[in-house]
Parts: structure tokens; C-alpha cells; sequence
């Protein structure tokens, strides 16, 4: 008898619902990233996908997140406390779908939605002190039990100066991974978005490892996909705690590999002067910091609409829809 | 960020075209409660004298405090100080974390709520302020205004004891003025002392004032209600809002209440039972009003106290905002305390409300509610005794409500209690047989138990014999002699009762008939010292009987034989028949006629009957005139049904005949 040879491990159930956890310390800009995101998808009428309201709150907070980022250049209000839950739905069209009929097949253009439950908790609700200890913090660890997604925030400038991204990861995941896979990793899908691509110090240091493409309408510089993870390993050794290095191990003893992606994000973008519409390496930094801060210029989304999209997909594709 | 947010002028965004907002926003109409009253800030626990301006009576309460925000630089909101009272900064926290109510457009705003003691019973008011921090460092109490670029939201959390607050019905804006101009500065560790005036509400035009009392009734459902479009008004205003909602309702709900001038729409899982916001929710997050909209509240079955509520509140007077605030006693906002709580409003209820509340209490086997309503009823029929309308009004809801049933699994006292208050509110004293049949009626049978106990309680007199009779003679406890004992004692005239069923016969109820007329004629016979005499002047009382049995001349026969047989001391001689028959004003009716007759003594004895009688074949029907119809009827269908059955079996047996003849000719053919 021939010893069998170790398969691949068994495929983890599905997540339990269907929607999408928003994690990450505080002031790692969450609630920005979701606010941007109707605007990125103006910004890209190509990608054909629109952001729509499916309850009146959330269509008011939507609106309210344009007036206040594109018209007021302020930061949206941050969320305190209280967890906010967004209710929108990514409507878009996919072209050549097979449509089976007794004589054989069709492609069509089709119409689809994706509902995007977003949960937009406080940071505070992840500090590793007090996890056990507020109603705040068990909400989002159920939040998160309850999700498909996971939009994983880490923000390389407040890391270099505090170093407590890890504080912020591990008490919440451990908690999660007891609740919801006693005894292996967790069935969610993970967008990683290390954020604030716009900052000055963060953007040099892509410039310097040499894996910034440019947008061809704008020029503006992004990180691309295959290069995020790299990125991300170069940016923690910047980090002020040592507990960094042990991000990267602690996700993958959490989840699953396949299932995590890395984005390098902005929710602000880069200044992009109006007049020339063009981005300039000379002058680009398009937050003003303040009491409180402002965005100078238009606000132009880098890898916003990505995470979203990736996990809204996986998301309805679970739900059947 | 948006910068500053000052409060919104009133006048700035209200439509012109709400009647509400023009009462919030006009001088004469908004709150009129005289401010002077209130004392403009606390004292430090060392100083125990009511701050000046401060009315005479003011009283200092202790207050425990917390500040809720960041320290610039430090990550994340937390408490950053707090009073070393009875309360911890857990404590602290754990308010903050349950009522938070979500981001918020403009600052300030205000979250009142309650933290419960060690065993979840209401102990603390609170009332949070949430604001930035002044611009002016002199009085922003050593806080920043933003770190990290981002403007901070802080918390001021203010404690009072409940008990202390009640005994002044304060106000939620009593306690935000008198504690607005306290920064909490690091310094400050001791609990604050803070007097505060007597309860005197804000005063709303009757616009609000009606859309108010909506509010009050739908927070009774114990669900949430939110309030749609009034971002017009200042918070301060949605506040004051709030505490008139809550002057409507008993003072003790405060103790469990929650409410926010602020809420944001997405916000998950709120704690809040009253709260402003921008956007409808979900069905299940609460009760959907919009400022200025008239609202007719849907109320179910369920609902009941909250209609009583409504009622009483339409009822209530003047007085009534006065009287809520003096109750008290803490509820929560459950159905079964909101029932307690509205069972216990002061001043008269309708009598309708209170029958209904009863009702629904009684079903329940709730007793406090009960006697609440029993205690209610009391007092009405005390002060304010219905007239026969008022009277019948109360009978036809006792009986609609089923109130007069029997009660199992309430306390014996209760039940009799219950029944004494309604037999006094209901039924007329004396009772008389109109009334007793009202009573059957509504008991669903003839008085039992506690309630036929009610009923002869000696407070309650008889109109009249009949209505007597019928309620003592039940369940057997009284055997006839023992009645009419009684009733000689009381010096009733032997042919009183037998006058009566004479006279009223005609309107007593068939079932009644028979008890009520044998207990009189017996009781005449006993009680009278000629009973023979007086049933010859009654001519035998033919007619009664006829009038109490009409149509059944069986019924009738027995009774008049009976009577006969007592006057005569058994059969009828010819002289005695023609005796009876000579009799002046005798009725010969044909039910007397059968009892004479088979009273008469035949002229000899007839021979007796050596075996049973052979059984007859039924004769056909016979219509003789003293036969009912319905009688004639049945025998006619008797003899008809025996006649076809014999048909039958002789048609069975001819053929079963035919059959074996057929089968001996066939056999015979064969052979």
C-alpha cells in the first residue's frame, strides 16, 4: 500500500453573512476611505460601476460624505463610539455572460448589484487593553464574526510614530479566531489596504523601492497589486515597535492565504492642480494639516474602488447573486 | 473638518409653513419657564450654600462627573478624568458606550440617561453634553480643541442620583444649566454640589403640546421613537423638547429613560428610546414621527394602558402635568410597568378606561393593577355615583368585558373586592329581579361563590322577594325551611311573596317560574294560619299557574293537583267537585279540569289490574283540544315512524318468501 500524500487542506466554509468589516486602528482613516469611495467611482466612469443608497441613511451619509470631502475639503466626521453601518450596493454591468437557452447560448451584457454592508466601528474599539472590557469592542468582534470581508487598515505614518498596529490586530483577530474557528483559520476574505499612500514619507519611500506605476489620464502615481505585499514588508521595517514584523505572520496563521490581498491606498490622492490636470512631483500633497485638517484640491481616490470591488464580488458571489 | 458648529439659529432654517416651528421659534410661544429660577453653575462639595440667585428653597444635590474625550497626542477617546464618588470610570464608561448615539453634524448636543445599581434597578440620572471645546482657553477647562488634526468630541457626563432629582422633579435642562459653565478641569476630583429649582416644565404651544402627547403615548409602546426633520431647531430646544415629552408622562419613567437631541441615521444598535436624527431606519429600530406631521398612534389590543394613557390624558385637566411629576416611583419602560404606572395616574380616570384597565388586570391575574383600578372605582362611585343611565352604561361594559366571571388565581379578597366595587357601580341597591337578571347575565349564570358571597353581603338589600329568593336558594346552602324561617322572622305577610309572583309573573324568566312560585304557595301554606281558606279565595290559583306555565298543561296539572290535594286533603269526592266548581271567581282552565278529574274519586274502586297490560299497537294520532301541537306532532311522527317499520319487515319477509320459493322450484326443476 502506497502511503497517500498529504492533500491540500479542506476548503473553509463560507463566512457566515454577507457583509464587509471595516479594521483598523484609530485615526488609520476608515471613514475616509469610505467616503472617497463614491467618488472614486466618478472619477472612473470606465470601470462602469456605481455606488447607490439602499436605505435612507446611508444614501444621506453617502451625500453627506461628498458634500463635505468635494465641496467643504474637510475630512468626514470620525466615528466614535458607536459603530455606523452603511448600507450601499455597487451597481455594474458585466458584458459577455453566457445566457443558456434550449438552442444553445447567448452572451449578454448583464446587469448585477452587490450589496456592500459596510461596518465602520471606532478604532478605540480594537485597543488591546480593554477588548473584554467595552460594548464597543464586543460589538465589533461580532461585527466582524458576522462578515464575509474584512478591509484591513494599516496607516505607515501613524505606525512610524506609534507602533500599535499590532495592539490593534492581534487582541481583536484572537478573539475573532476563538469565536469563530475554534480550531483553524478564519473563513473571511481580507483587503489589506495599507492607506495614506499620500503622504509625503510614505510616497518617497515607494519612489525609492521603484514600484510606482502613473495613472494615464492624471499621471498620478499607485502602487500596483503584485507590488503591495513588498511594499508593505519595507514599510513595517519603519515602524516604531518591533511588534510589526509579527503583522504579516499573525494574518497568516489567521486567515487563509489565498484570501488575503494587499492595496496601497488613498483616499485623498494626490493635489492634482485643476488648472494643468496633471500631477506634479513638485507639488503633490494634497492634505493640510490643521485644527482641524482640510484637503486642498480635488480629492482623487487611489485604490479605493479595488478592495471594495474585490470583496463586494466575492461577497455576492456567495450570496448567490 | 467643517470648523466650528455653532447651533443653529431657530429662525434660520425653520419652513415658515410648520405651524411647530413657528411656536418653538416666536418669543411668547417657546419655553417661558423663568430662568432665573435655575442657578447658573455648581459649587465645589466644600461649600455647602445654594449658589446666589439660587431660589430660598433650593436644595445642593450631590453630582458625580466624568470628561470623555483625548488628550492631544494620546490615540483614542477615553475618560480622562472623573469624580471620586460612588461611580468609577468604568461606570462612566459604560454609560458613554450605551447611549452613544453616532457621529454627529453640529455640537453640542445632549444624551440623558440612566445608570442602573447593583441590581439593575434605576439608581443615576445622567446627562451627557456632547461639544467641542471652547475656542476661549479660559473656558475650555484646560482641554485642546482638536489633536492630530482632528477636532475632538468630548464628553461631559453629569450623575445625579435619582432619588435626589425626583425629590425636585428636576428637569433634564434644569441639570444641563445648572452645570453648563462647569469645564471639569483637571484640578476637580470631589463630586459637585448643585441646587436645583422645583419642577416647573416648558410650556409649549398647543401645536407642539399635541405632537408632545403623541410622542409620550408611543414611548409607552416600549418602542423607540425618532423624530425626523428638526435640524432646524437648536439642541438645546430638541432638548427641552425632550423633558416636555417626559412632564407628560409619570415623573418615575424618567428613572429608566434615554433619549438624545442627536442621532446619527447609520448608527447601529442604539440604546435610545427618544432621539432626533435625519433618516428613516428600519422598521424594527423604532416609531418613525416627523416634526410637525399630526400623528394618530396605531395602537393594537396590546396596547390598552397606552389608550388609557391618551384618554386620560385628554381628561386630565390642568392639574394634570402637576400630578404626573409627583408620581414618582421608578417604572421601567416595560408593558408591564408602563401598566402599573398607568394604573396608578393620579385624578379621576373615565370610568371606561378603568373598567377596561381592570379587565385586562384581571386577565392577567396582575394584582397591584387590580387593586389599582379597584382602589380608582371606589373612588368614583364615592364621589361622583352614576344615575340609572350611568348605571346601565357601566352594566353593559361589565358585561362586554366579562368582569362579573369567575376570577381563578387571583387572591379571595381581591376577587370579592372586585365584585363589591362593581355590584356597587352597576347594579342598583336594592336589587330587584330586573337587576338579578342583569347580574346573570353578566356572570354568565346565577350568582356563585365570591360573588353570590357579594351579593348578601348585608349591605345589600332585596326590592323584592323574588330576586331574594333566587340568590339565597342557590348552591343549596339554605334548605326551603331554613328560608322560610328566615322570612317569618323578618314579619313577611304569608301571602306577600304569592302577591308578588301574582303580580309579576308575566316578566320572570321561564327557569325562574317554578322555584319562585312553589317556594311562595309553600310558604303560604306554612306562614298563613288558613292557608285552605286563603287558596279558595285565590281560586286555586288557576290563573297564576297558567300565566307561569302557559301551554304546559302537564306543569300546570301537577301544581294544581297538588294544591287541590292539599285543600282537599287528598281525592275528590262529587260534593267536593262541585264545591270547587261553585266557587266564585274560580278560572276553570283545562289544566284544572285534568287535575279535578284525576283527583275524582271514581264511585266504585276500579279493579285492579292483574298483569301488565298487553303492549297495544300506537293509535293513530288523536287531535284532542288539550293537546299541544307540538305534542299532536310527535305522536303523530311516533305512529308514522312504527307503521313503516312494519311495512318493512313484511316486505322483507315476502321476499326472503319469494327468494326460497324461487330456489324450491329451481331445485325441483333440476332434481
Amino acid at each position: 500500500m502506497t502511503p497517500r500524500t498529504p492533500g491540500p487542506p479542506p476548503p473553509a466554509g463560507p463566512p457566515p453573512t454577507r457583509g464587509i468589516t471595516m479594521l483598523g486602528a484609530s485615526e488609520a482613516g476608515k471613514t475616509s476611505f469610505l467616503a472617497a469611495l463614491q467618488i472614486a467611482l466618478l472619477r472612473q466612469p470606465d470601470l462602469g460601476w456605481s455606488l447607490t443608497g439602499d436605505d435612507q441613511g446611508s444614501t444621506l451619509a453617502m451625500i453627506g460624505f461628498m458634500d463635505a470631502m468635494s465641496n467643504q475639503h474637510a475630512f468626514p466626521q470620525p466615528t466614535v463610539i458607536r459603530h455606523e453601518n452603511y448600507r450601499w450596493s455597487l451597481i455594474g454591468e458585466i458584458p459577455g455572460v453566457r445566457e443558456w437557452h434550449w438552442w444553445g447560448f447567448r452572451r449578454r451584457t448583464r446587469r448585477i448589484r452587490i450589496s456592500l454592508d459596510l461596518v465602520d466601528g471606532p478604532g478605540e474599539a480594537s485597543r488591546g487593553s480593554n477588548l473584554l472590557a467595552t460594548t464597543e469592542s464586543e460589538e465589533l468582534v461580532n461585527s466582524l464574526a458576522r462578515s464575509a470581508g474584512i478591509v484591513l487598515f494599516f496607516d505607515p505614518v501613524l505606525e512610524a510614530e506609534r507602533g500599535h498596529a499590532f495592539q490593534h490586530l492581534y487582541g481583536v483577530l484572537t478573539l475573532l479566531r476563538s469565536q469563530a474557528a475554534p480550531h483553524g483559520k478564519l473563513p473571511h476574505f481580507v483587503a489589506f489596504c495599507i492607506n495614506k499612500f499620500d503622504a509625503v514619507p510614505i510616497f518617497r519611500s515607494a519612489q525609492a523601492l521603484r514600484i510606482l506605476q502613473y495613472d494615464e489620464e492624471t499621471g498620478a502615481p499607485y502602487v500596483p497589486g503584485e507590488y503591495a505585499l513588498e511594499f508593505f514588508e519595507r514599510l513595517i521595517t519603519r515602524s516604531r515597535s518591533d511588534d510589526a514584523s509579527m503583522i504579516m505572520p499573525l494574518l497568516r496563521q489567521t486567515f487563509h492565504e489565498d484570501r488575503i490581498r494587499f492595496f496601497v491606498t488613498s483616499a485623498i490622492g494626490f493635489y492634482i492642480d485643476p488648472a494643468i490636470r496633471e500631477f506634479d512631483p513638485a507639488d503633490y500633497q494634497n492634505h493640510i494639516p490643521g485644527k482641524p485638517a482640510r484637503i486642498r484640491g480635488g480629492v482623487y481616490p487611489i485604490n479605493v474602488i479595488e478592495p471594495v470591488l474585490w470583496l463586494g464580488r466575492i461577497v455576492a458571489r456567495m450570496a448567490g447573486s | 473638518m467643517a470648523g466650528q458648529r455653532p447651533p443653529l439659529p431657530i429662525e434660520r432654517s425653520a419652513p415658515p409653513a410648520s405651524p411647530y416651528l413657528s411656536d418653538l421659534s416666536d418669543g411668547p410661544a417657546g419655553p417661558t419657564r423663568d430662568e432665573r429660577l435655575i442657578l447658573t453653575g455648581p459649587v465645589p462639595a466644600g461649600g455647602r450654600a445654594a449658589p446666589a440667585g439660587a431660589p430660598a428653597d433650593a436644595q445642593l444635590v450631590p453630582v458625580e462627573w466624568a470628561l470623555w474625550g483625548k488628550e492631544p497626542d494620546v490615540p483614542g477617546y477615553r475618560i480622562m478624568r472623573c469624580s471620586s464618588g460612588g461611580l468609577g470610570a468604568a461606570d462612566f464608561h459604560r454609560f458613554i458606550s450605551r447611549y452613544a448615539s453616532g457621529v454627529k453634524e453640529t455640537l453640542p448636543q445632549y444624551t440623558v440617561g440612566w445608570i442602573p445599581d447593583g441590581n439593575g434597578g434605576p439608581e443615576y440620572l445622567a446627562v451627557a453634553i456632547h461639544e467641542l471645546a471652547d475656542k476661549d482657553p479660559a473656558r475650555s477647562g484646560g482641554r485642546v480643541r482638536a489633536s492630530r488634526d482632528r477636532e475632538i468630541e468630548y464628553i461631559r457626563l453629569f450623575c445625579v442620583r435619582y432619588a435626589d432629582l425626583a425629590r425636585h422633579r428636576a428637569t433634564y435642562y434644569d441639570l444641563v444649566e445648572a452645570l453648563r459653565d462647569t469645564q471639569l478641569p483637571a484640578q476637580l476630583a470631589e463630586p459637585l454640589q448643585v441646587g436645583l429649582p422645583d419642577l416647573d416644565p416648558p410650556h409649549f404651544t398647543a401645536a407642539v403640546c399635541g405632537f408632545a402627547e403623541s410622542v409620550a403615548a408611543l414611548l409607552l409602546t416600549s418602542r423607540p421613537v425618532y423624530i425626523l426633520g428638526a435640524e432646524g431647531f437648536a439642541a438645546v430646544d430638541r432638548l427641552r423638547f425632550i423633558d416636555y415629552v417626559m412632564s407628560l408622562l409619570p415623573y418615575g419613567l424618567r428613572s429608566t429613560f434615554s433619549a438624545s437631541t442627536w442621532a446619527s441615521a447609520t448608527a447601529r444598535d442604539l440604546k435610545l428610546r427618544l432621539f432626533f436624527t435625519n433618516a428613516r431606519r428600519a422598521t424594527e429600530d423604532g416609531t418613525c414621527l416627523h416634526w410637525g406631521q399630526p400623528v394618530a398612534p396605531e395602537l393594537t389590543a396590546a396596547d390598552l394602558p397606552v389608550r388609557h394613557y391618551v384618554s386620560w390624558l385628554e381628561h386630565g385637566g390642568s392639574n394634570a402635568l402637576a400630578e404626573l411629576a409627583d408620581q414618582t416611583k421608578p417604572f421601567r419602560f416595560t408593558a408591564d410597568d408602563v401598566r402599573k404606572a398607568i394604573a396608578e395616574l393620579p385624578h379621576d380616570r373615565p370610568v371606561k378606561d378603568v373598567l377596561e384597565g381592570l379587565a385586562d388586570g384581571l386577565r392577567r391575574r396582575d394584582q397591584p393593577v387590580v387593586a389599582a383600578a379597584v382602589k380608582r372605582l371606589r373612588n368614583q362611585w364615592r364621589n361622583n355615583p352614576p344615575d340609572a343611565a350611568g348605571r346601565l352604561g357601566f352594566r353593559q361594559q361589565v358585561d362586554r368585558l366579562g368582569l362579573l366571571r369567575p376570577h381563578p388565581g387571583l387572591n379571595q379578597r381581591t376577587v370579592q373586592s372586585v365584585y363589591r366595587v362593581l355590584l356597587n357601580l352597576a347594579f342598583e341597591n336594592p336589587m330587584t329581579y330586573t337587576g338579578y337578571c342583569d347580574l346573570v347575565d353578566c356572570a354568565g349564570g346565577p350568582p356563585s361563590g365570591a360573588l353570590r358571597q357579594e351579593v348578601l353581603d348585608p349591605d345589600r338589600k332585596f326590592a323584592a322577594y323574588i330576586p331574594w329568593l333566587l340568590v339565597w336558594s342557590s348552591e343549596g346552602e339554605f334548605s326551603d325551611q331554613e328560608l322560610r324561617d328566615n322570612l317569618r322572622e323578618q314579619g313577611i305577610a304569608a301571602t306577600d311573596p304569592l302577591r308578588e309572583v301574582q303580580r309579576d309573573i308575566g316578566r320572570v324568566r321561564k327557569e325562574h317560574r317554578a322555584p319562585v312560585y312553589d317556594f311562595a304557595v309553600n310558604y303560604l301554606r306554612v306562614a298563613s294560619p288558613s292557608p285552605r281558606a286563603e287558596l279558595r279565595r285565590l281560586g286555586y290559583l288557576t290563573t297564576t299557574v297558567d300565566a307561569a306555565f302557559p301551554g304546559d298543561l302537564k306543569t300546570q296539572r301537577i301544581r294544581l293537583e297538588d294544591t287541590l290535594r292539599f285543600a282537599y286533603d287528598g281525592l275528590l269526592s262529587d260534593a267536593q267537585v262541585r264545591e270547587i266548581y261553585a266557587q266564585p271567581g274560580l278560572t276553570a282552565t283545562p289544566a284544572f279540569n285534568a287535575a279535578v278529574e284525576r283527583l275524582h274519586r271514581p264511585p266504585e274502586e276500579a279493579p285492579k289490574p292483574s298483569r301488565r297490560p298487553k303492549r297495544r299497537p300506537p293509535e293513530p294520532p288523536e287531535s284532542g283540544p288539550e293537546q299541544s301541537p307540538r305534542l299532536r306532532a310527535r305522536r303523530d311522527r311516533e305512529w308514522v315512524f312504527t307503521v313503516r317499520s312494519g311495512q318493512v319487515v313484511v316486505g322483507l319477509a315476502g321476499i326472503i318468501v319469494l327468494i326460497a320459493v324461487v330456489i324450491v322450484v329451481l331445485l325441483l326443476h333440476l332434481g
